[in-house]
């Protein structure tokens, strides 16, 4: 007979993750199975020793290059670079009116059939983030794991949508919009993104007005999504110090370039 | 100066108090991070990172758990959004997976060992950290996350794109080979059946 169903209950049971009628029948199989008791024996004896396990040192000047990091994070301004292009504002004022609203999701479960915006090419909600997609660009290192679709109708960032980006299902689909495209969008060299791991907890309530716009990137063609919002600086600020909190990678990009990378760029306006 | 004292100083930008800190947490720190990741060089630059976020968070730091708490929590958070990023660069690059159960083996961890090491506590403790130390990625990443971060089997889940099964399934697994590490070991156990067994039935030959 395999104990191995039995290791695992075990194992379970050490973590409080067992079922009642789990926990009974494991009961049943210990009373006829020594091995089975010591194995459980010494699994949880291994797990007391968690508390003493030692650790190995961190290399030498470990504490100075943290010092040093944070100095040189000090050292960078802190003012948002801004957005001020006049064509830019202009589409600004356009995209507000059309009230757009904008929902994150999590790339893998994006549908093509479902594309949200007619005239965009779907592909682009894929791209760097769907793991099957055999198109993704080759950086996506540092791509955040962030889609973002245009849809009139839809609830802005529900709560399923800020608790958990990867489990929404489905893409809604919206075919009475047209979306916002700019010709090949110049980022002045003095704007920035904020790139984002993923979407910290909290950040819809930042998060509440805006419009999107689809933007290119010139140099490489690809399509990406833009937010924006008038004085969308403090909104930068406030989602950056939450990813902060939440330990999630939060980096300003000043590279024009990048912006084509993400799938959902916020973009901050001049106050 | 207890910690509490370093972290109000801390908060209001002292850095020497701060360094103080790091000193204090940094081998526990870069140890879960070398757990997770199970490389020197990126478990360092990710110790450093969550500290460095530690310190941009401090404002918002209300000192409910203790500053060391804290700071484990962010380098687990760091940590994992490193192995997302990672797994989804080694989707788009197919090459062998994080997460790939037959590939752990054939790729042992195999450090050498850090002259320090030979400073250590106990006995246990230290053949319990060579024992993680062989264990293949993927059955080391769960049950570290699990028994030092202390994340839940779903939390385990979510961070790792795994369903619950499989956690559980990793968990399970990577104990059993622990076990079978530590007996090779041979001092790890102390306890012995509470009735005399024959050796096979001890275990030894699972």
């Amino acid at each position: 007979v395999s104990c191995e169903r039995y290791h695992e209950l075990l194992s379970a049971r050490l973590d409080r993750e067992l079922t009642e009628d789990e926990a009974e029948e494991l009961e049943l199989h210990l009373a006829g199975c020594p091995q089975c008791r010591i194995v459980g024996e010494q699994m949880e004896e291994a797990r007391e020793v968690f508390a003493d396990l030692e650790d190995t040192p961190a290399p030498e000047g470990f504490a100075r290059g943290v010092m040093e990091r944070i100095q040189a994070e000090e050292a960078r301004p802190k003012v948002i670079p801004l957005f001020q292009r006049p064509q830019f504002k202009a589409l600004a004022g356009l995209a507000a009116c059309l009230a757009l609203a904008v929902g994150l999701y999590g790339a893998a479960h994006l549908k093509h059939d479902n594309a949200a915006c007619d005239g965009v090419t779907p592909d682009v909600f894929s791209q760097g983030i769907d793991a099957a997609a055999p198109r993704s660009v080759e950086n996506t290192e540092d791509a955040p794991k962030i889609a973002a679709y245009a849809d009139p109708g839809a609830p802005l960032f529900t709560d399923q949508a800020s608790e958990d980006l990867d489990s929404v299902s489905e893409l809604p689909s919206s075919t009475d919009m047209e979306p916002v495209f700019q010709e090949p969008a110049e980022r002045l060299s003095d704007s920035a993104v904020l790139v984002l791991g993923r979407m910290p907890e909290g950040a819809e309530t930042f998060l509440a007005e805006g419009a999107v716009s689809v933007t290119y990137n010139a140099a490489t063609g690809e399509e990406g999504y833009s937010w924006w919002t008038e004085g969308a600086s403090e909104a930068l600020a406030e989602i950056e110090r939450l990813a902060q909190e939440q330990g999630i990678t939060a980096e300003r990009s000043s590279d024009p370039a990048e912006e084509a990378l993400y799938d959902l760029v916020i973009l901050s306006a001049a106050d | 100066v207890t910690d509490r004292e370093l972290v109000e100083k801390a908060k209001q930008g002292d850095q020497d108090a701060f360094e103080r800190l790091v000193l204090d947490d940094q081998d526990r720190v870069y140890s879960l991070a070398l757990r997770l990741v199970g490389d020197r060089e990126e478990a360092a630059d990710l110790a450093q990172e969550a500290f460095v976020r530690a310190w941009q968070g401090l404002p918002s730091f209300q000192g409910e758990s203790s500053f060391s708490t804290w700071v484990y929590r962010l380098t687990t958070n760091v940590c994992i959004d490193h192995l997302r990023k990672k797994k989804r660069r080694e989707a788009v690059e197919p090459a062998v997976s994080l997460d790939d159960p037959d590939s752990g083996w054939a790729e042992p961890a195999n450090w050498e060992l850090d002259p320090q090491r030979l400073l250590e506590r106990s006995e246990r403790g230290r053949a319990l950290a060579r024992g993680l130390e062989q264990l293949p990625d993927w059955q080391r990443r769960v049950l570290v996350l699990r028994e030092l971060s202390g994340l839940s089997y779903q939390e385990i889940g979510q961070a790792l794109d795994l369903d619950i099964g499989t956690v559980k399934s990793r968990i399970s697994r990577a104990r059993l080979s622990l076990r079978k590490i530590l007996l090779e070991d041979g001092n790890f156990f102390w306890k012995r059946p509470s009735k005399p067994v024959k050796k096979q039935e001890r275990g030894e030959d699972l």
